[in-house]
């Protein structure tokens, strides 16, 4: 009897198998051998005489593009074809990684999704490979559910979705490829059969080292090239830091919320060297004086990163550069929310409906409005080429979150100078968390 | 407190409370009568909130969470209660239209507050309101804005009961694998299984089901908590029997390091008291059809499987088994296995939500219809089925038809639309599409449909 190769739920079904291979394990529930899906190239090239039905049938596509690709990006895709057309490519934020994930469609001609983190994201793909190559795009999240050969996902929705969508694609590029490595988006990986694999990323390693987890389900890193390399296709940009001060009745509850949190991890003897610890600290706050030491430490934040005056150093910047178009970036969405009320922009969240920033980011693009406040959503890969001014109000310190924040206005544009704000409150643990987001980033910075 | 599906809500994973012990138990930590006070305090909180907006019920909450032992009984509490409360938003006006008409007044933002006052008081005339209508709805369909309008209407004891399901529900999240024990009503529980898209294993004994272990396809592969929400969806269903028994693995974040282990989870019906009662949604058929709900467990390669019913035709019996699409393949090979001892079963499938029936087979959407299924397996079984039920047949396929030919042009040229509007049926769209003057070409993986006629001109 003919071997059969089978798409089941993220795992491939064989049956009739008379030589089984290591990594097949037999699954007496169903009576025949399951092998996770991502292995699906290596068994069809192990067993070529199989009845192969694993994948729809999907018509081959003929997709062409008059797009130029520059230099590195030529390296890059050469360098993804010769490692049997799997692994990640490391470019800094406007490097043009879209431009690359565009040739590798062309090139492979087969049913390919795209995953990125964003619905602002997948609808930024959707938009670029609608136009490009002149066919329809279609979308898996945000509220659509249209399966085309050229399809755009997010991550939630591709692992949501990964048990009866694993075999529709045989090409899948993992855009902000680092959120794969997760331990929950990395299922999409095992779970998905494409046997042709790309993932692009400005920031691959992260700091909880689960990109070694890409390795195997990605083909690992095979191009990289840093900010310094690529001066040439980026906009010139500088780094303000502007220093701002708590007022005397906001310097007095930082203190004392300040004060509260100390005590306690002083008495715990706990030590927050990192995010590590920091998550320690917060699972042993289950007890009453933990409790109130995390709520002083979160009032505390709150103090530091939404002073008053912060509002007023925005105001001073926008009225600067009144004209230009900027991103107020910050790290929770009520600041975000407070800045669009104060400036009358639009605020663009996770608790933005999928349409609605579609409609916001267009304006912006557009010149409909010429200022947006966002908490997380815009940090990665949406692409605004011609907004000029950032406007960190606050963040984490994380430095691949500010180099992202910082690509946000590097898009090469003629005679472009982008300056990147940080409005910091002084004296204020604020002040190391900016210290270290800016190490990774080229020194370009100036203290005002 | 009504079944539904279960565990469609559970807590967050920072809101399981549990103690661990040496031996690498898992236990929940439930709520008795001790803790009625703490649950009153929560429901007499949000009732005094009332006309308030979530802020102020969040600042509250806090207040309440700092002064009691374990602020996440408090914060478990709340989502409950404020799950079960209606909340308004804070202005009649459209929030979206409202924010459309702000930001497309100026491309520049709004630098002085005089100029920031003269739109919200422009719109405000536009509107015909007041100028705080408008500032109220600018993200007056925002979360922390609503209005709570209806306090939670329950009891302390009640509220109690449902932070335990939900603890219980919150722990089985993790779970990697499950084992169910000591149920007599074996059906609903196999029928979830399915439905859920599981697998199970069942171990038998003196022809009786003495447990079911649950898992995913991927479990065989690997230890995945990726089945967890889908097990914690079981218990409701258990839970509600007089004897059952639920142990799972589940796995956990360990404190103090990076890694995860696994635990043993155990609780049976001596805990069935800290639950809330469940009303059944019945689906049972009129006493008027040949149904019987006593099968015995039938064993077949590699297994057993429990049908679902049997249906009596003129003295032979014909097994029905309950399954999704997703075990189709598997289905077909019992089906034919069982065929060649002599034993007759029809597999039966349910799909919900969109899912696309299953062509060729007996097949319904959410419920089983009982007389559509009587005459499916009629018309299976020859030498049943009565010459008015053929005329009916035909009557009721032909009207069918006018139906779907009238939904089809009217959803033309929607070829998705068309393609699902057929298949949601049961029916192959490629034959209907034809049959009924369309012609259908193929475009990548998509179906397009164009009427006849129109390819003709």
């Amino acid at each position: 009897m003919t071997m059969t190769m089978d798409f089941d739920h993220g795992t491939v079904i064989l049956r009739n198998v008379k030589q089984p291979s290591d990594y097949m394990v037999f699954d007496p529930r169903i009576n025949a051998y399951r092998a996770p899906a991502y292995m699906y190239g290596r068994i069809s090239i192990q067993y070529p005489d199989a009845d192969d039905r694993v994948f729809e049938k999907c018509p081959e596509m003929k997709l062409t593009h008059s797009e130029t690709l520059r230099s590195y990006q030529k390296k890059a895709i050469s360098k993804w074809k010769e490692n049997g057309f799997s692994g990640t490519i490391v470019l800094p934020t406007a490097a043009g990684k879209t431009h690359i994930g565009m040739e590798a469609i062309r090139q492979l001609g087969t049913s390919v999704l795209v995953v990125a983190p964003t619905i602002e994201l997948i609808q930024q793909w959707r938009t670029k490979l609608e136009k490009v190559f002149g066919i329809e795009v279609g979308q898996i999240g945000g509220g659509e559910k249209t399966f085309l050969p050229v399809s755009v996902s997010t991550y939630d929705s591709a692992f949501l979705m990964a048990e009866t969508m694993g075999n529709k694609f045989r090409l899948v590029i993992f855009d902000e490829v680092h959120h794969l490595a997760s331990d929950q988006y990395i299922n999409i990986a095992k779970m998905f059969a494409s046997p042709y694999r790309l993932g692009l990323t400005a920031t691959y390693e992260r700091t909880d080292l689960l990109h070694e987890k890409l390795e195997e389900y990605m083909g690992g890193k095979i191009f990289e090239m840093g900010y310094e390399e690529l001066e040439d296709y980026l906009a010139d940009f500088s780094i303000v830091r502007i220093p701002v001060e708590l007022t005397d009745e906001e310097e007095e509850e930082y203190r004392t919320n300040r004060e509260i949190f100390l005590r306690y991890i002083r008495r715990e003897r706990i030590r927050l060297k990192g995010p590590w610890d920091f998550e320690k600290f917060i699972m042993r706050s289950w007890n009453p004086e933990g409790r109130e030491a995390l709520l002083a430490w979160r009032r505390s934040r709150e103090i530091a990163f939404s002073a008053r005056v912060k509002i007023d150093t925005v105001r001073y910047v926008l009225s600067r550069h009144r004209g230009e178009k900027a991103i107020i970036f910050t790290e929770d969405t009520d600041t975000a929310y407070l800045i669009s009320r104060e400036f009358l922009i639009p605020a663009l969240t996770y608790l933005t409906p999928g349409p609605e920033r579609k409609e916001y980011l267009q304006m912006f693009r557009e010149g409909k409005v010429t200022a947006l406040a966002t908490s997380r959503v815009l940090d990665e890969g949406v692409d605004v080429p011609d907004a000029t001014i950032g406007i960190v109000l606050s963040g984490s310190g994380s430095a691949r979150q500010y180099r992202q924040r910082l690509g946000r206005i590097l898009r090469p544009g003629s005679g472009k100078k982008a300056v990147l704000y940080e409005i910091v409150t002084k004296s204020t643990s604020e002040y190391a968390t900016s210290s270290r987001r800016r190490k990774g980033v080229p020194n370009r910075s100036d203290d005002s | 407190m009504p079944l539904h599906q279960g565990g469609e809500k559970v807590f967050p994973t920072d809101l399981m409370i549990v103690k661990k012990t040496k031996k690498g138990d898992v236990r929940p930590v439930f709520l008795s009568s001790d803790s009625s006070d703490l649950a009153q305090s929560v429901i007499n909180f949000m009732k005094s909130s009332v006309n308030h907006n979530m802020d102020y019920i969040d600042r509250g909450r806090k207040e309440i969470e700092v002064r009691s032992r374990n602020h996440k009984v408090v914060r478990g509490l709340f989502l409950i209660a404020e799950r079960m409360s209606k909340f308004r938003p804070p202005s009649e006006l459209d929030a979206y239209r409202v924010r459309k008409e702000i930001f497309s007044r100026s491309p520049l933002p709004v630098l002085d507050h005089s100029e920031r006052n003269k739109v919200f008081m422009e719109i405000a005339a536009e509107m015909k309101t007041d100028v705080s209508a408008v500032e109220n709805a600018m993200y007056g369909d925002k979360e922390s804005d609503q209005i709570l309008v209806e306090p939670p209407d329950t009891n302390p004891e009640d509220l109690c009961r449902m932070f335990n399901m939900e603890q219980v529900e919150t722990i089985l999240m993790h779970s990697v694998s499950m084992d169910i024990r000591r149920i007599r009503d074996w059906h609903n529980v196999l029928r979830r299984i399915k439905t859920l898209g599981l697998l199970c294993s069942i171990k038998t004994g003196g022809g009786e089901i003495e447990s079911i272990s649950v898992s995913g396809p991927m479990s065989i592969l690997e230890r995945s908590e990726r089945y967890g929400i889908r097990m914690a969806r079981i218990f409701r269903l258990i839970c509600r029997e007089d004897q059952w028994e639920v142990e799972a693995n589940i796995m956990l974040k360990e404190r103090d390091t990076k890694g995860k282990k696994t635990y043993r989870f155990r609780a049976g019906d001596e805990t069935s008291d800290y639950f809330p009662e469940f009303q059944e949604e019945q689906n049972t058929p009129h006493s008027r059809f040949p149904v019987s709900f006593n099968t015995v467990p039938v064993t077949v390669p590699e297994g057993v499987i429990v049908p679902y019913c049997s249906v009596n035709q003129g003295g032979r019996e014909i097994l029905i088994n309950l399954s999704v699409p997703q075990s189709i393949d598997r289905d077909r090979e019992i089906k034919a296995y069982l065929f060649e001892k002599g034993i007759s079963m029809e597999n039966v499938y349910l799909v919900f939500g969109s899912e696309k029936k299953v062509r060729g087979e007996i097949c319904f959407r959410d419920s089983i219809n009982w007389e559509e299924l009587i005459y499916e397996v009629n018309a299976r079984y020859p030498g049943i089925s009565t010459r008015t039920e053929t005329k009916k047949e035909k009557a009721q396929n032909s009207d069918k038809m006018m139906q779907i030919k009238q939904l089809l042009d009217h959803t033309y040229p929607d070829s998705e639309k068309m393609v699902d509007i057929i298949e949601k049926e049961g029916l192959s769209a490629p034959e209907i599409l034809e049959a009924l003057g369309y012609t259908v070409t193929w475009k990548g993986l998509s179906m397009v449909v164009q009427k006849k006629n129109v390819l003709e001109d």
